[in-house]
This record gives structure tokens, sequence and C-alpha cells, in this order.
């Protein structure tokens, strides 16, 4: 089964990714307007400035980026 | 550890400063923090041929894919305006093979004396008195402080140097254009396949268009750029480009070799691209073309001209933010006007209807042009359709 996405150590927890739905391009690092994504060779990460404004979910063309569960716009059940 | 210049990011914007910058005499590290410089490939891979020569690349057979005869721009309701080699001339394109074309880069900086690290990130900049000083980067289970009199961001789209230095480069929504690509095999060729880099536009890719750049006989990169501001869903990129292939009748049979993900800036030259002690470049400097969302000519070209100035630095000990100013201004005498007017005319273009883009495309058919600029395009429809120029009045 696919895990679930992950909130990294570093996280914020403001947004999660799925690492397996990744492909590490930095769509999201780079549209990101309060520069709170970092990628790390493959290991995504979102900082405390995050304003959850939701650019890198739509930005993003394999759906690895989501809400934290529990959000009202998650789409993790 | 110390270096002249520190270049972050090793594709072809970063391997043609560090080259320019390590053969005019400076002492030159570039990193890289994916394993592999090249791959996985994240790019169309379509180039005009013009800047080659330019930036003293040799044309070398090993990443050319395939070499069209043009380009066809296609318009929702089927018109196709074909330029073709003859009037193109030397803007006609070549499809490369981009890993290869990476490392051959990479390759001419290593022979002109350039260090490179792969698997290696930088994180952070080194700063003393909001002078930037150095970058800290992560090799393999390593962190270390590298100092540098100049940082070169060559990052890409997810550029964080200039972010770091307080350099402006945040994007508007209107201005980022989010991309898939796959890589598609077994497509049944037609009259025109292989020999033309197809441009489909209009509302099957609203503020974008759908590509089709063969690779061979039988394969192409077929992809999807579309505007953020236009998304309202997450995965709604997908949908666009999986439902334009199961209309194609060509790609019926066809089958995925790769996928890619991304995204290009679609933005107006930005404000600034030097502070002391460090410069953008490439896609990090926002190069790309506005319409076409290419940025590997343009990345090349302003990466020899900061790898020049750089080397010109190392000669006279002359590192300071002026020194760095004439890059700033060498960009923009040959790229920024281009940028600007290719940001204007994509803020109209945004804006047409799939019946206006017929008008437009089937009058370029018809009439034609011998030179590709939007200024020509322009006063060819104005003398047919004078109501559709009214949007673009100011840009002639
Ligand atoms: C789907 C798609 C299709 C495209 N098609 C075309 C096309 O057909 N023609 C065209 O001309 N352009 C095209 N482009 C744009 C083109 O890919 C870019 O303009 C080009 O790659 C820019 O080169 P660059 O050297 O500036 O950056 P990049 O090629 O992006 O290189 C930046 C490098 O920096 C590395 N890096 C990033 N951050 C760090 C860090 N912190 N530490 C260390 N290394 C780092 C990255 O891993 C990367 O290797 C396309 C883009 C996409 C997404
Ligand atoms: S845009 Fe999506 S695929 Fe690309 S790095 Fe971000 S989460 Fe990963
Ligand atoms: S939700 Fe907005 S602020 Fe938060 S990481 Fe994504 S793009 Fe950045």
């Amino acid at each position: 089964m696919r895990p679930k996405g992950y909130t990294s150590g570093d996280d914020s927890g403001r947004m999660t990714v799925e690492g397996t739905l990744c492909m590490h391009c930095g769509a999201c690092v780079g549209t990101c307007p309060m520069n709170s994504i970092f990628l790390y060779e493959t290991f995504l990460s979102f900082d405390e400035k995050c304003t959850q404004c939701g650019m890198c979910v739509r930005v993003c063309a394999v759906g690895a980026i989501d809400y934290p569960q529990g959000h009202r716009l998650s789409r993790r059940r | 550890m110390e270096y002249d210049v520190v270049v972050v990011g090793a594709g072809p914007a970063g391997s043609l400063t560090a080259r320019y910058a390590a053969e005019g005499g400076a002492t030159v590290l570039m990193i890289e923090k994916r394993q592999e410089i090249g791959s996985p490939v994240r790019c169309g891979e379509g180039i005009a041929r013009h800047f080659l020569e330019e930036c003293n690349i040799p044309y070398d057979r090993r990443w050319v894919a395939i070499e069209v005869k043009g380009a066809k721009v296609i318009s929702p309701g089927g018109k196709v305006f074909k330029i073709d080699e003859r009037h193109a001339g030397n803007e006609v394109g070549i499809v490369v093979e981009r890993d290869m074309f990476d490392k051959t880069l990479a390759k001419h900086a290593a022979k002109a004396g350039a260090e490179i690290w792969v698997k290696t990130t930088a994180f952070g900049l080194l700063k003393e008195n909001g002078k930037v000083t150095g970058v800290r980067v992560g090799r393999l289970s390593e962190n270390m402080d590298i100092k540098a009199k100049v940082i070169v961001g060559a990052d890409g789209y997810e550029s964080q140097v200039g972010r770091w230095a307080g350099i402006k480069t945040i994007l508007k929504a209107e201005d980022v254009t989010a991309t898939l690509q796959y890589r598609l095999t077994n497509i049944q060729p037609d009259e025109d396949f292989p020999n033309y880099c197809e441009f489909l536009l209009g509302s099957i890719a609203p503020g974008g268009y759908i590509w089709v750049f063969p690779k061979d006989e039988c394969t192409a990169n077929v992809g999807i750029g579309l505007s953020l501001d236009r998304l309202k869903e997450p995965n709604e990129i997908r949908g666009y480009l999986d439902r334009w292939i199961a209309k194609e009748p060509r790609m019926k049979k066809a089958q995925m070799l790769d996928m890619v993900t991304g995204a290009v800036s679609t933005c107006a030259p930005i404000d600034e691209t030097v502070r002391d002690g460090v410069a953008l470049v490439g896609d990090a400097a926002r190069l790309v073309d506005p319409i076409t969302g290419g940025g590997i000519g343009n990345g090349c070209r302003a990466g020899k001209i900061l790898g020049e100035v750089l080397g010109e630095a190392a000669r006279t000990g002359d590192w300071s933010l002026n020194q760095l100013m004439k890059y700033e201004r060498g960009w923009r005498a040959i790229l920024e006007e281009g940028l600007y007017r290719n940001w204007m005319a994509k803020n109209k273009l945004v804006t047409l209807t799939d019946e206006e883009f017929d008008l437009i495309i089937g009058t370029l058919a018809e009439v034609g042009v011998e030179k590709l600029s939007i200024h020509r395009i322009l006063k060819v429809i104005k003398e047919r359709h004078p109501q559709l120029v009214e949007k673009f009045l100011d840009l002639i």
C-alpha cells in the first residue's frame, strides 16, 4: 500500500508531501511566495512561514502536496 | 576552503558561467545537488541553433536527438501555421538529449579548470556586513562552509540563492507556468512527423500550450504548460494533457518512456540580478522567454557574460559590486527588451479566445511571415483583421 504523506522531522506541520509521489522537480519550491519550502536533494520540507495559501498544491502536477490531515481542504481522509 | 567563485547548480547556465570564469582565470567550484548532472531530464529539449556559436558550444551529434525543419503552430480549429527552414533561417531547431547536453557543458567547464562536486546541496549563504562571503553546503554526510568572492545562483526555477541574498525573485501566479510532460513512443507518424516541433494553442491549455517535440521517427516529448492562475484544483494539469492525448489519433497506441514535472517563469525581467558577492543566472534570474517558456539559450548566453565578468574580476582583483554590474548591464543589453516585449505579448495572448486563435493563425498560414517576430506578425494581422490587433496596439 502507498504510504501516507509524511511530515518530516524539520517540518512545521503546515503542509504535507507524499514522498512516493514527489518527483523532486522543485516547481513548488520556486512558486512558494513565502519561500517556505526547501528541497534537499530529494527531501522536501516546509517551514513555519507557510501561510497555507495553496499555490504549491496547484502547481504540483502529480498532486504530491496536501494540507495536513484535519485541515478543511485536505484531500486525505 | 576558499574559491574565487562557487557556482550553485550545474545546469546549462551554471556550466557556462563556470567555464568562462575558469577560462578567464578564476578558481571555480561548481556544485550540483543531484547525483547525476543533467538527469533526470526536466525539459522539452527544443533549442534554437543560433546561440550555440555565440557561446562557443561546438555542435556534437552525441547530444542531438533530431534536427527539425521548423515549427508548426496549430490553432484550436486545426489551422496550421508552418514556419519552415527557408523562413526561419538559423532559428530552426534542434531537439537535444538534455542529459548529454548538460554533461557536455559541464565537461567544458571541467576542461577550463572548474572543480565539480555532485550530490552537494547549498543550504545557506555566509554573510558579513550585508555582503555575501560564502556558501554553506552539505556534501554527502559532511556539512561545510565555503568562502568565495562571488556566489553564483544558477540553481534553476527553484532558486534559493537569490532569495537568501534578498533579491526579489518571487513570482505572481500569472507569471508561473506549471508543466507536465510525457516522453511517448510508438507514435504513428504523419506527413510532417518527426520533422517539426508542434505548438498547440487555445482552451486545450489555458494560458499556455501543448507541445510535441519529436525525438526520433516514433518518439516525442509531449507536454503541457498552464498558467498557474488558471488552475483551481490539484491534479488539473494531468487531466488537460491526458484528455488531449486521448483524442490524438497519432497517439492511440503510444506508450510512456518517462514523465516530467516542473515549472517555468513567464515574468517580466526582474529588477536586480546581482548584489555584493552574489549573482543570479539562467532560470534563477528568471531569464526564461515568457512566450515559449524556453530558457536554455538565454541561460547559456547570460552564463557566458557572467563568466567573462568573473574571469576579468580574477585578473584585475576587482570583485566589487561595480564589477558585477557589468554582468547585469551585459545580459540586459542582449535580452531585456525581448523578454519584456514577449511578457507584454504573453499577457495579451492569454486573453485570446479559440475563435481569435483560429483567425490569427489562419491569417498567418495564408500570408506567411519571413521572420518570426511579434512585430512582424502583428503587422500582417493588422492588415487583414484590424479589430483583432486592437488588444495588441501598444506593442506595435
Ligand atoms: C517541462 C519543461 C519543458 C521545458 N522545455 C524547454 C525547451 O524545450 N526548451 C528550452 O529552452 N527550455 C525549456 N524548459 C526550460 C529549461 O529547462 C530551463 O530554462 C533550463 O533548464 C534552465 O537552465 P538553468 O541552468 O538555469 O537551470 P537548471 O537546468 O534548472 O539547473 C539548475 C540546477 O541547479 C541544481 N540546484 C538547485 N538548487 C540547488 C542547491 N541548493 N544546491 C545545489 N544545486 C542546486 C538543480 O538540481 C539543477 O541541476 C523547460 C522546462 C520544463 C519544466
Ligand atoms: S512540485 Fe510536486 S513533484 Fe515537484 S518537488 Fe514539489 S511536491 Fe515534488
Ligand atoms: S501553502 Fe503557500 S506558503 Fe505554504 S508552502 Fe505552499 S506555497 Fe508556500
